[in-house]
Protein backbone atom coordinates (compact mmCIF):
# COMPACT_ATOMS: atom_id res chain seq x y z
CA UNK A 1 0.00 0.00 0.00
CA UNK A 2 1.50 3.33 -0.98
CA UNK A 3 1.11 6.31 1.28
CA UNK A 4 -0.82 9.28 -0.05
CA UNK A 5 1.10 12.53 -0.03
CA UNK A 6 0.46 14.55 3.11
CA UNK A 7 -0.29 11.48 5.21
CA UNK A 8 1.82 11.48 8.39
CA UNK A 9 0.51 8.37 10.10
CA UNK A 10 -1.10 5.44 8.36
CA UNK A 11 -2.37 2.39 10.20
CA UNK A 12 -3.55 -0.66 8.24
CA UNK A 13 -5.15 -3.84 9.54
CA UNK A 14 -3.70 -3.24 12.99
CA UNK A 15 -4.34 -5.90 15.64
CA UNK A 16 -3.08 -6.17 19.20
CA UNK A 17 -3.59 -8.68 21.98
CA UNK A 18 -3.30 -8.88 25.75
CA UNK A 19 -2.61 -12.59 26.11
CA UNK A 20 -5.62 -14.17 24.45
CA UNK A 21 -7.79 -11.05 24.63
CA UNK A 22 -7.81 -9.23 21.31
CA UNK A 23 -8.06 -5.49 21.99
CA UNK A 24 -7.60 -4.23 18.41
CA UNK A 25 -9.35 -6.16 15.65
CA UNK A 26 -7.90 -4.83 12.41
CA UNK A 27 -7.89 -1.04 12.40
CA UNK A 28 -7.36 1.22 9.42
CA UNK A 29 -6.83 4.90 9.92
CA UNK A 30 -4.78 7.77 8.60
CA UNK A 31 -3.74 11.13 9.99
CA UNK A 32 -2.82 13.88 7.56
CA UNK A 33 -0.09 16.39 8.24
CA UNK A 34 -1.37 19.37 10.25
CA UNK A 35 -4.66 17.67 10.99
CA UNK A 36 -6.45 17.38 14.34
CA UNK A 37 -7.97 13.93 14.42
CA UNK A 38 -10.29 12.84 17.22
CA UNK A 39 -11.00 9.24 18.18
CA UNK A 40 -13.95 8.64 20.46
CA UNK A 41 -15.24 5.46 22.02
CA UNK A 42 -16.64 3.99 25.20
CA UNK A 43 -14.72 2.44 28.11
CA UNK A 44 -12.67 -0.51 27.00
CA UNK A 45 -13.11 0.17 23.26
CA UNK A 46 -9.35 -0.04 22.76
CA UNK A 47 -8.42 3.64 22.50
CA UNK A 48 -5.49 3.47 24.91
CA UNK A 49 -4.31 0.22 23.36
CA UNK A 50 -4.27 1.89 19.94
CA UNK A 51 -2.17 4.82 21.13
CA UNK A 52 0.19 2.52 23.04
CA UNK A 53 0.63 0.39 19.93
CA UNK A 54 1.36 3.47 17.81
CA UNK A 55 3.96 4.56 20.36
CA UNK A 56 5.45 1.08 20.55
CA UNK A 57 4.92 0.31 24.23
CA UNK A 58 2.35 -2.33 23.29
CA UNK A 59 3.23 -4.82 20.54
CA UNK A 60 1.19 -5.07 17.35
CA UNK A 61 0.21 -8.67 16.62
CA UNK A 62 -0.62 -7.88 13.00
CA UNK A 63 -1.01 -5.09 10.47
CA UNK A 64 1.31 -2.19 9.83
CA UNK A 65 1.99 1.29 11.15
CA UNK A 66 3.66 3.73 8.79
CA UNK A 67 4.94 7.10 9.94
CA UNK A 68 6.26 9.74 7.54
CA UNK A 69 6.53 7.05 4.90
CA UNK A 70 8.46 4.54 7.04
CA UNK A 71 7.26 1.22 8.38
CA UNK A 72 7.62 1.54 12.15
CA UNK A 73 5.51 -1.48 13.16
CA UNK A 74 8.41 -3.25 14.88
CA UNK A 75 10.46 -0.23 15.86
CA UNK A 76 11.39 0.34 19.53
CA UNK A 77 9.39 2.97 21.41
CA UNK A 78 12.36 5.26 22.03
CA UNK A 79 13.21 5.32 18.32
CA UNK A 80 9.67 6.33 17.46
CA UNK A 81 10.04 9.30 19.79
CA UNK A 82 13.21 10.21 17.94
CA UNK A 83 11.25 10.08 14.66
CA UNK A 84 8.72 12.53 16.08
CA UNK A 85 5.91 10.65 17.84
CA UNK A 86 5.24 11.89 21.37
CA UNK A 87 2.42 10.80 23.65
CA UNK A 88 0.61 12.30 26.61
CA UNK A 89 -0.45 9.03 28.21
CA UNK A 90 -3.71 8.25 29.95
CA UNK A 91 -3.50 9.15 33.63
CA UNK A 92 -0.64 11.61 32.87
CA UNK A 93 2.14 9.32 34.16
CA UNK A 94 4.44 12.12 35.23
CA UNK A 95 7.66 11.13 37.01
CA UNK A 96 6.32 11.80 40.51
CA UNK A 97 9.53 11.92 42.56
CA UNK A 98 11.34 14.14 40.03
CA UNK A 99 10.91 17.89 39.91
CA UNK A 100 8.67 19.61 37.37
CA UNK A 101 11.73 20.92 35.57
CA UNK A 102 13.37 17.49 35.47
CA UNK A 103 10.19 16.05 33.97
CA UNK A 104 10.36 18.65 31.20
CA UNK A 105 14.06 18.11 30.73
CA UNK A 106 13.49 14.36 30.30
CA UNK A 107 10.79 15.15 27.74
CA UNK A 108 13.65 16.41 25.58
CA UNK A 109 15.68 13.22 26.09
CA UNK A 110 15.92 12.62 22.35
CA UNK A 111 16.86 16.19 21.52
CA UNK A 112 20.18 18.05 21.54
CA UNK A 113 20.97 19.40 25.00
CA UNK A 114 21.56 22.86 23.55
CA UNK A 115 17.83 23.26 22.76
CA UNK A 116 16.56 22.26 26.18
CA UNK A 117 16.77 25.53 28.12
CA UNK A 118 15.02 27.50 25.40
CA UNK A 119 12.29 24.89 24.97
CA UNK A 120 11.63 24.76 28.70
CA UNK A 121 11.02 28.52 28.66
CA UNK A 122 8.59 28.01 25.78
CA UNK A 123 6.63 25.51 27.90
CA UNK A 124 6.71 27.83 30.91
CA UNK A 125 5.27 30.60 28.74
CA UNK A 126 2.47 28.24 27.74
CA UNK A 127 1.81 27.03 31.32
CA UNK A 128 3.07 29.70 33.75
CA UNK A 129 2.00 27.65 36.78
CA UNK A 130 4.68 25.09 35.90
CA UNK A 131 7.34 27.76 36.17
CA UNK A 132 6.13 28.65 39.66
CA UNK A 133 6.34 24.97 40.65
CA UNK A 134 9.50 24.16 38.74
CA UNK A 135 11.36 22.80 41.78
CA UNK A 136 8.44 20.86 43.29
CA UNK A 137 8.21 17.09 42.85
CA UNK A 138 5.75 16.42 40.02
CA UNK A 139 3.77 14.07 42.25
CA UNK A 140 2.71 16.96 44.49
CA UNK A 141 0.94 18.86 41.67
CA UNK A 142 -2.83 18.87 41.29
CA UNK A 143 -4.45 16.77 38.55
CA UNK A 144 -4.77 19.72 36.19
CA UNK A 145 -1.19 20.81 36.75
CA UNK A 146 0.02 17.26 36.14
CA UNK A 147 -1.91 17.23 32.89
CA UNK A 148 -0.17 20.44 31.82
CA UNK A 149 3.15 18.95 32.82
CA UNK A 150 2.45 15.77 30.84
CA UNK A 151 1.61 17.91 27.80
CA UNK A 152 4.67 20.07 28.33
CA UNK A 153 6.85 16.99 28.66
CA UNK A 154 5.55 15.58 25.38
CA UNK A 155 6.00 18.93 23.61
CA UNK A 156 9.62 19.08 24.77
CA UNK A 157 10.29 16.35 22.19
CA UNK A 158 9.12 18.82 19.50
CA UNK A 159 6.90 16.10 18.04
CA UNK A 160 5.63 15.92 14.50
CA UNK A 161 2.69 13.92 15.81
CA UNK A 162 1.23 14.43 19.28
CA UNK A 163 -0.88 11.61 20.71
CA UNK A 164 -3.20 12.69 23.52
CA UNK A 165 -4.97 10.05 25.61
CA UNK A 166 -7.98 11.51 27.43
CA UNK A 167 -6.34 14.78 28.48
CA UNK A 168 -9.58 15.98 30.09
CA UNK A 169 -10.09 12.92 32.26
CA UNK A 170 -10.91 13.71 35.86
CA UNK A 171 -10.52 17.48 35.48
CA UNK A 172 -12.88 20.26 36.59
CA UNK A 173 -14.80 21.97 33.72
CA UNK A 174 -12.68 25.12 33.85
CA UNK A 175 -9.48 23.10 33.47
CA UNK A 176 -11.01 21.02 30.69
CA UNK A 177 -11.69 24.25 28.82
CA UNK A 178 -8.10 25.35 29.37
CA UNK A 179 -6.68 22.06 28.12
CA UNK A 180 -8.85 22.16 25.00
CA UNK A 181 -7.84 25.78 24.36
CA UNK A 182 -4.22 24.65 24.50
CA UNK A 183 -4.90 21.84 22.05
CA UNK A 184 -6.46 24.33 19.64
CA UNK A 185 -3.43 26.59 19.93
CA UNK A 186 -1.07 23.71 19.24
CA UNK A 187 -3.03 22.85 16.14
CA UNK A 188 -2.96 26.46 14.99
CA UNK A 189 0.82 26.33 15.41
CA UNK A 190 0.89 23.43 12.96
CA UNK A 191 1.25 20.35 15.19
CA UNK A 192 -0.47 17.22 13.95
CA UNK A 193 -2.64 15.92 16.77
CA UNK A 194 -4.34 12.60 17.41
CA UNK A 195 -6.77 13.18 20.27
CA UNK A 196 -8.45 10.30 22.08
CA UNK A 197 -11.41 11.24 24.26
CA UNK A 198 -14.46 9.93 26.04
CA UNK A 199 -15.61 13.56 26.09
CA UNK A 200 -16.89 13.21 22.51
CA UNK A 201 -18.64 16.59 22.42
CA UNK A 202 -15.52 18.57 23.24
CA UNK A 203 -13.21 16.47 21.10
CA UNK A 204 -15.36 16.42 17.97
CA UNK A 205 -16.04 20.17 18.20
CA UNK A 206 -12.40 21.02 17.72
CA UNK A 207 -11.47 18.14 15.39
CA UNK A 208 -11.07 18.27 11.61
CA UNK A 209 -12.07 14.64 11.37
CA UNK A 210 -13.17 11.97 13.79
CA UNK A 211 -13.32 8.20 14.16
CA UNK A 212 -15.61 6.17 16.37
CA UNK A 213 -14.08 3.04 17.91
CA UNK A 214 -16.16 0.18 19.27
CA UNK A 215 -14.64 -3.00 20.75
CA UNK A 216 -11.46 -2.79 18.74
CA UNK A 217 -13.01 -1.74 15.43
CA UNK A 218 -13.57 1.60 13.68
CA UNK A 219 -17.31 1.81 13.08
CA UNK A 220 -17.67 5.38 11.81
CA UNK A 221 -15.51 8.09 10.34
CA UNK A 222 -16.38 11.55 9.10
CA UNK A 223 -15.60 15.22 9.58
CA UNK A 224 -15.88 16.50 13.17
CA UNK A 225 -19.10 18.51 12.59
CA UNK A 226 -20.70 15.65 10.65
CA UNK A 227 -20.04 13.20 13.46
CA UNK A 228 -21.45 15.65 15.98
CA UNK A 229 -24.64 15.70 13.92
CA UNK A 230 -24.71 11.93 13.42
CA UNK A 231 -27.73 10.27 15.10
CA UNK A 232 -25.81 7.20 16.19
CA UNK A 233 -23.03 9.30 17.73
CA UNK A 234 -25.54 11.58 19.43
CA UNK A 235 -27.28 8.66 21.00
CA UNK A 236 -24.26 6.62 22.05
CA UNK A 237 -21.70 9.28 22.95
CA UNK A 238 -23.33 12.64 23.41
CA UNK A 239 -26.23 11.55 25.60
CA UNK A 240 -28.72 13.43 23.45
CA UNK B 1 35.00 1.66 77.08
CA UNK B 2 38.02 0.82 74.95
CA UNK B 3 36.33 -2.47 74.23
CA UNK B 4 33.13 -0.77 73.14
CA UNK B 5 35.09 1.61 70.92
CA UNK B 6 36.90 -1.35 69.39
CA UNK B 7 33.64 -3.10 68.53
CA UNK B 8 32.20 0.13 67.19
CA UNK B 9 35.17 0.77 64.91
CA UNK B 10 35.19 -2.71 63.45
CA UNK B 11 31.39 -2.58 63.18
CA UNK B 12 31.52 0.61 61.14
CA UNK B 13 34.23 -0.83 58.92
CA UNK B 14 32.36 -3.99 57.97
CA UNK B 15 29.17 -1.93 57.90
CA UNK B 16 30.68 0.30 55.23
CA UNK B 17 31.42 -2.81 53.16
CA UNK B 18 27.85 -4.05 53.60
CA UNK B 19 26.69 -0.58 52.58
CA UNK B 20 28.68 -0.71 49.33
CA UNK B 21 27.27 -4.15 48.55
CA UNK B 22 23.77 -3.02 49.55
CA UNK B 23 23.99 -0.01 47.22
CA UNK B 24 24.59 -2.43 44.36
CA UNK B 25 21.41 -4.33 45.24
CA UNK B 26 19.43 -1.09 45.44
CA UNK B 27 20.61 0.29 42.11
CA UNK B 28 19.66 -2.84 40.18
CA UNK B 29 16.43 -3.22 42.11
CA UNK B 30 15.47 0.34 41.27
CA UNK B 31 16.07 -0.03 37.58
CA UNK B 32 14.57 -3.47 37.10
CA UNK B 33 12.82 -4.60 40.30
CA UNK B 34 15.16 -7.55 40.20
CA UNK B 35 17.07 -8.62 43.29
CA UNK B 36 20.41 -9.52 41.79
CA UNK B 37 21.70 -12.48 43.75
CA UNK B 38 24.90 -12.38 41.74
CA UNK B 39 25.84 -9.15 43.57
CA UNK B 40 28.00 -11.10 46.04
CA UNK B 41 29.84 -12.66 43.11
CA UNK B 42 30.81 -9.20 41.86
CA UNK B 43 32.36 -8.62 45.29
CA UNK B 44 34.25 -11.89 45.16
CA UNK B 45 35.42 -11.29 41.58
CA UNK B 46 36.77 -7.87 42.52
CA UNK B 47 38.90 -9.28 45.34
CA UNK B 48 40.01 -12.44 43.55
CA UNK B 49 40.68 -10.55 40.33
CA UNK B 50 42.96 -8.10 42.10
CA UNK B 51 44.78 -10.89 43.94
CA UNK B 52 45.55 -12.70 40.72
CA UNK B 53 46.46 -9.60 38.75
CA UNK B 54 48.90 -8.66 41.52
CA UNK B 55 50.28 -12.21 41.56
CA UNK B 56 50.89 -11.72 37.84
CA UNK B 57 53.14 -8.82 38.77
CA UNK B 58 50.91 -5.77 38.46
CA UNK B 59 51.04 -3.12 41.21
CA UNK B 60 47.85 -2.55 43.23
CA UNK B 61 47.23 0.80 41.61
CA UNK B 62 46.93 -0.90 38.21
CA UNK B 63 45.44 -4.21 39.33
CA UNK B 64 42.57 -2.58 41.20
CA UNK B 65 41.07 -0.50 38.37
CA UNK B 66 41.70 -3.32 35.94
CA UNK B 67 39.84 -5.78 38.18
CA UNK B 68 36.96 -3.31 38.53
CA UNK B 69 36.76 -2.98 34.74
CA UNK B 70 36.70 -6.75 34.33
CA UNK B 71 33.88 -7.08 36.86
CA UNK B 72 31.92 -4.25 35.22
CA UNK B 73 32.26 -6.19 31.98
CA UNK B 74 30.94 -9.30 33.75
CA UNK B 75 27.97 -7.26 35.01
CA UNK B 76 27.23 -5.99 31.51
CA UNK B 77 27.50 -9.50 30.07
CA UNK B 78 25.17 -10.82 32.77
CA UNK B 79 22.60 -8.18 31.83
CA UNK B 80 23.02 -8.71 28.10
CA UNK B 81 23.06 -12.51 28.02
CA UNK B 82 20.92 -13.53 30.96
CA UNK B 83 18.63 -10.72 32.03
CA UNK B 84 17.77 -8.88 28.82
CA UNK B 85 16.67 -11.91 26.76
CA UNK B 86 14.24 -12.70 29.60
CA UNK B 87 13.09 -9.09 29.91
CA UNK B 88 9.43 -9.96 29.52
CA UNK B 89 9.58 -12.77 32.06
CA UNK B 90 8.34 -12.29 35.60
CA UNK B 91 10.57 -10.73 38.23
CA UNK B 92 10.78 -14.09 40.02
CA UNK B 93 12.17 -15.71 36.87
CA UNK B 94 14.77 -12.96 36.58
CA UNK B 95 15.79 -13.44 40.21
CA UNK B 96 16.22 -17.16 39.60
CA UNK B 97 18.39 -16.32 36.59
CA UNK B 98 20.66 -14.21 38.80
CA UNK B 99 20.93 -17.08 41.29
CA UNK B 100 21.94 -19.36 38.42
CA UNK B 101 24.49 -16.82 37.24
CA UNK B 102 25.98 -16.55 40.71
CA UNK B 103 26.40 -20.33 40.96
CA UNK B 104 28.03 -20.33 37.53
CA UNK B 105 30.44 -17.50 38.35
CA UNK B 106 31.42 -19.07 41.67
CA UNK B 107 31.97 -22.44 40.01
CA UNK B 108 34.03 -20.91 37.23
CA UNK B 109 36.32 -19.19 39.75
CA UNK B 110 36.62 -22.32 41.87
CA UNK B 111 37.70 -24.35 38.87
CA UNK B 112 40.13 -21.80 37.41
CA UNK B 113 41.56 -20.03 40.46
CA UNK B 114 41.14 -22.68 43.14
CA UNK B 115 39.60 -22.88 46.59
CA UNK B 116 42.32 -21.21 48.66
CA UNK B 117 42.02 -18.13 50.80
CA UNK B 118 43.91 -15.12 49.49
CA UNK B 119 44.89 -11.89 51.09
CA UNK B 120 45.72 -8.49 49.70
CA UNK B 121 48.19 -6.27 51.53
CA UNK B 122 46.66 -3.29 53.35
CA UNK B 123 46.76 -0.24 51.07
CA UNK B 124 48.73 1.81 53.60
CA UNK B 125 50.43 -0.93 55.50
CA UNK B 126 49.07 -3.20 58.21
CA UNK B 127 50.16 -1.27 61.30
CA UNK B 128 46.96 -0.30 63.20
CA UNK B 129 46.34 3.19 64.56
CA UNK B 130 45.57 3.35 68.29
CA UNK B 131 42.63 5.54 69.35
CA UNK B 132 41.53 5.61 72.99
CA UNK B 133 42.86 2.11 73.57
CA UNK B 134 41.17 0.70 70.47
CA UNK B 135 43.03 -0.38 67.36
CA UNK B 136 41.82 1.07 64.08
CA UNK B 137 43.02 -0.73 60.99
CA UNK B 138 44.41 1.61 58.37
CA UNK B 139 42.36 -0.22 55.78
CA UNK B 140 39.21 0.89 57.64
CA UNK B 141 39.96 4.46 56.68
CA UNK B 142 40.21 3.47 53.03
CA UNK B 143 36.91 1.63 53.25
CA UNK B 144 35.03 4.45 54.98
CA UNK B 145 36.61 7.04 52.71
CA UNK B 146 35.62 5.04 49.64
CA UNK B 147 32.03 4.79 50.90
CA UNK B 148 31.87 8.57 51.34
CA UNK B 149 33.26 9.17 47.84
CA UNK B 150 30.86 6.63 46.33
CA UNK B 151 27.83 8.14 48.07
CA UNK B 152 28.81 11.65 46.97
CA UNK B 153 29.42 10.39 43.43
CA UNK B 154 26.08 8.61 43.25
CA UNK B 155 24.29 11.65 44.60
CA UNK B 156 25.88 13.79 41.92
CA UNK B 157 25.01 11.22 39.24
CA UNK B 158 21.33 11.02 40.18
CA UNK B 159 20.83 14.72 40.98
CA UNK B 160 22.85 16.38 38.27
CA UNK B 161 23.17 14.20 35.18
CA UNK B 162 20.55 13.53 32.56
CA UNK B 163 21.45 9.83 32.50
CA UNK B 164 21.05 9.62 36.28
CA UNK B 165 17.64 11.24 36.07
CA UNK B 166 16.68 8.89 33.25
CA UNK B 167 17.53 5.98 35.57
CA UNK B 168 15.25 7.45 38.27
CA UNK B 169 12.48 8.06 35.74
CA UNK B 170 12.72 4.50 34.43
CA UNK B 171 12.62 3.15 37.94
CA UNK B 172 9.50 5.16 38.71
CA UNK B 173 7.57 4.51 35.49
CA UNK B 174 9.07 2.36 32.78
CA UNK B 175 6.33 2.98 30.20
CA UNK B 176 6.45 6.76 30.61
CA UNK B 177 10.24 6.57 30.35
CA UNK B 178 9.95 4.80 27.01
CA UNK B 179 7.42 7.39 25.87
CA UNK B 180 9.96 10.19 26.32
CA UNK B 181 12.53 8.21 24.37
CA UNK B 182 14.61 6.63 27.13
CA UNK B 183 16.08 3.29 26.02
CA UNK B 184 15.26 0.99 28.91
CA UNK B 185 17.92 -1.46 27.70
CA UNK B 186 20.58 1.20 28.15
CA UNK B 187 19.33 2.04 31.64
CA UNK B 188 19.49 -1.63 32.65
CA UNK B 189 23.03 -1.91 31.32
CA UNK B 190 24.09 1.21 33.19
CA UNK B 191 22.60 -0.16 36.42
CA UNK B 192 24.26 -3.55 36.12
CA UNK B 193 27.58 -1.98 35.22
CA UNK B 194 27.41 0.46 38.11
CA UNK B 195 26.41 -2.23 40.63
CA UNK B 196 29.11 -4.56 39.42
CA UNK B 197 31.70 -1.81 39.78
CA UNK B 198 30.56 -0.99 43.32
CA UNK B 199 30.57 -4.67 44.26
CA UNK B 200 34.09 -5.10 42.89
CA UNK B 201 35.30 -2.06 44.79
CA UNK B 202 33.85 -3.47 48.01
CA UNK B 203 35.53 -6.81 47.38
CA UNK B 204 38.93 -5.23 46.80
CA UNK B 205 38.74 -2.91 49.81
CA UNK B 206 37.77 -5.67 52.18
CA UNK B 207 40.25 -8.29 50.96
CA UNK B 208 43.08 -7.06 53.22
CA UNK B 209 40.81 -7.47 56.27
CA UNK B 210 38.50 -10.39 55.65
CA UNK B 211 40.61 -12.28 53.08
CA UNK B 212 39.00 -13.47 49.87
CA UNK B 213 38.02 -16.81 48.43
CA UNK B 214 35.85 -18.14 45.61
CA UNK B 215 32.79 -18.43 47.85
CA UNK B 216 33.12 -15.28 49.93
CA UNK B 217 30.39 -13.67 47.83
CA UNK B 218 27.67 -15.82 49.36
CA UNK B 219 27.99 -14.33 52.82
CA UNK B 220 28.90 -10.79 51.70
CA UNK B 221 26.02 -10.82 49.23
CA UNK B 222 23.65 -11.90 51.95
CA UNK B 223 24.87 -9.19 54.31
CA UNK B 224 24.58 -6.56 51.61
CA UNK B 225 21.07 -7.77 50.86
CA UNK B 226 20.21 -7.52 54.57
CA UNK B 227 21.60 -3.96 54.59
CA UNK B 228 19.52 -3.03 51.55
CA UNK B 229 16.26 -4.39 52.87
CA UNK B 230 16.88 -3.03 56.36
CA UNK B 231 17.27 0.43 54.85
CA UNK B 232 14.38 -0.11 52.45
CA UNK B 233 15.13 -1.75 49.08
CA UNK B 234 15.75 0.87 46.44
CA UNK B 235 16.72 3.61 48.85
CA UNK B 236 20.39 4.52 48.44
CA UNK B 237 20.54 6.35 51.75
CA UNK B 238 18.76 3.40 53.34
CA UNK B 239 21.33 0.91 52.06
CA UNK B 240 24.13 2.95 53.62
CA UNK B 241 22.35 3.36 56.94
CA UNK B 242 21.27 -0.29 56.88
CA UNK B 243 24.81 -1.44 56.22
CA UNK B 244 26.33 0.56 59.07
CA UNK B 245 23.57 -0.50 61.50
CA UNK B 246 24.00 -4.15 60.52
CA UNK B 247 27.78 -3.97 60.83
CA UNK B 248 27.65 -2.38 64.28
CA UNK B 249 25.00 -4.79 65.62
CA UNK B 250 27.03 -7.71 64.31
CA UNK B 251 30.21 -6.47 65.92
CA UNK B 252 28.46 -5.88 69.25
CA UNK B 253 26.78 -9.29 69.15
CA UNK B 254 30.08 -10.94 68.34
CA UNK B 255 31.94 -8.98 70.99
CA UNK B 256 29.53 -9.05 73.91
CA UNK B 257 27.62 -12.27 73.27
CA UNK B 258 29.51 -14.73 71.12
CA UNK B 259 31.08 -14.60 67.72
CA UNK B 260 28.99 -17.65 66.92
CA UNK B 261 25.98 -15.32 66.64
CA UNK B 262 27.63 -12.88 64.28
CA UNK B 263 26.23 -14.23 61.03
CA UNK B 264 22.86 -14.99 62.60
CA UNK B 265 22.26 -11.25 63.04
CA UNK B 266 21.87 -10.73 59.29
CA UNK B 267 19.37 -13.60 58.99
CA UNK B 268 17.34 -12.34 61.92
CA UNK B 269 17.27 -8.86 60.39
CA UNK B 270 16.22 -10.17 56.96
CA UNK B 271 13.38 -12.20 58.46
CA UNK B 272 12.36 -9.49 60.90
CA UNK B 273 12.22 -6.80 58.23
CA UNK B 274 10.33 -9.00 55.77
CA UNK B 275 7.75 -9.92 58.41
CA UNK B 276 7.27 -6.72 60.35
CA UNK B 277 8.59 -3.82 58.31
CA UNK B 278 8.48 -4.69 54.61
CA UNK B 279 9.49 -1.23 53.46
CA UNK B 280 12.50 -1.07 55.78
CA UNK B 281 13.72 2.05 57.52
CA UNK B 282 13.72 4.44 54.56
CA UNK B 283 11.89 2.63 51.74
CA UNK B 284 8.85 4.00 49.96
CA UNK B 285 5.74 2.91 51.81
CA UNK B 286 3.60 0.41 50.00
CA UNK B 287 6.16 -0.24 47.29
CA UNK B 288 5.86 -3.68 45.81
CA UNK B 289 7.97 -6.36 47.39
CA UNK B 290 9.25 -9.58 46.02
N1 LIG C 1 -3.00 -4.63 30.62
C1 LIG C 1 -4.10 -5.25 30.15
N2 LIG C 1 -4.25 -6.59 30.28
C2 LIG C 1 -5.34 -7.22 29.80
N3 LIG C 1 -6.34 -6.62 29.16
C3 LIG C 1 -6.26 -5.30 29.00
C4 LIG C 1 -5.14 -4.54 29.48
N4 LIG C 1 -5.33 -3.24 29.17
C5 LIG C 1 -6.51 -3.19 28.53
N5 LIG C 1 -7.07 -4.42 28.42
C6 LIG C 1 -8.34 -4.74 27.76
O1 LIG C 1 -8.27 -4.31 26.42
C7 LIG C 1 -9.47 -3.69 26.03
C8 LIG C 1 -9.19 -2.27 25.56
O2 LIG C 1 -8.70 -1.49 26.65
P1 LIG C 1 -8.22 0.01 26.50
O3 LIG C 1 -7.60 0.40 27.77
O4 LIG C 1 -7.41 0.12 25.27
O5 LIG C 1 -9.60 0.75 26.32
P2 LIG C 1 -9.91 2.31 26.33
O6 LIG C 1 -10.76 2.53 25.14
O7 LIG C 1 -8.69 3.09 26.46
O8 LIG C 1 -10.80 2.45 27.64
P3 LIG C 1 -10.92 3.70 28.66
O9 LIG C 1 -11.87 4.65 28.03
O10 LIG C 1 -11.49 3.08 29.88
O11 LIG C 1 -9.56 4.26 28.85
C9 LIG C 1 -10.40 -3.74 27.24
O12 LIG C 1 -11.26 -4.85 27.07
C10 LIG C 1 -9.49 -3.96 28.40
O13 LIG C 1 -10.12 -4.72 29.39
MG1 LIG D 1 -8.03 4.45 27.78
Amino acid sequence: MTTRPGTLLEVTGLTSHYGRIQALKGLDLAVAEGELLALVGANGAGKTTLLRTISGVQPASGGTIRFAGRDITRMRAAERVRLGIAQVPEGRQVFGPLSVEDNLMLGAYTRPRSDVAEDIERIYAMFPILKQKRREPAGTLSGGQQQMLAMGRALMARPKLLLLDEPSMGLAPLLVAEIFATIRKLKAAGTTIFLVEQNAQAALSIADRGYVLETGRIVLQDSGPALLANERVKEAYLGI
Amino acid sequence: MAEFLQFLLSGITVGAIYALVGLGFSIIYNASHVINFAQGEFVMLGGMGTVFLMAAGLPLIVAMPLAICVVVAVGLILEKLAVEPARDATVVTLIIITIGASIFIRGAVEVTLGKDFHRLPGFSGDEPILIGGAALQRQSLWIIGALIVVVAGLKWFFDHTRLGKAVLATSHNRIAAQLVGIEVRTILLVSFGLSAGLGALAGILTAPITLTKYDIGIMLGLKGFAAAILGGLGSGFGAVAGGIVLGVIEAMAAGYVSSAYKDAVAFVIILGVLFFMPSGLFGAKGAERV
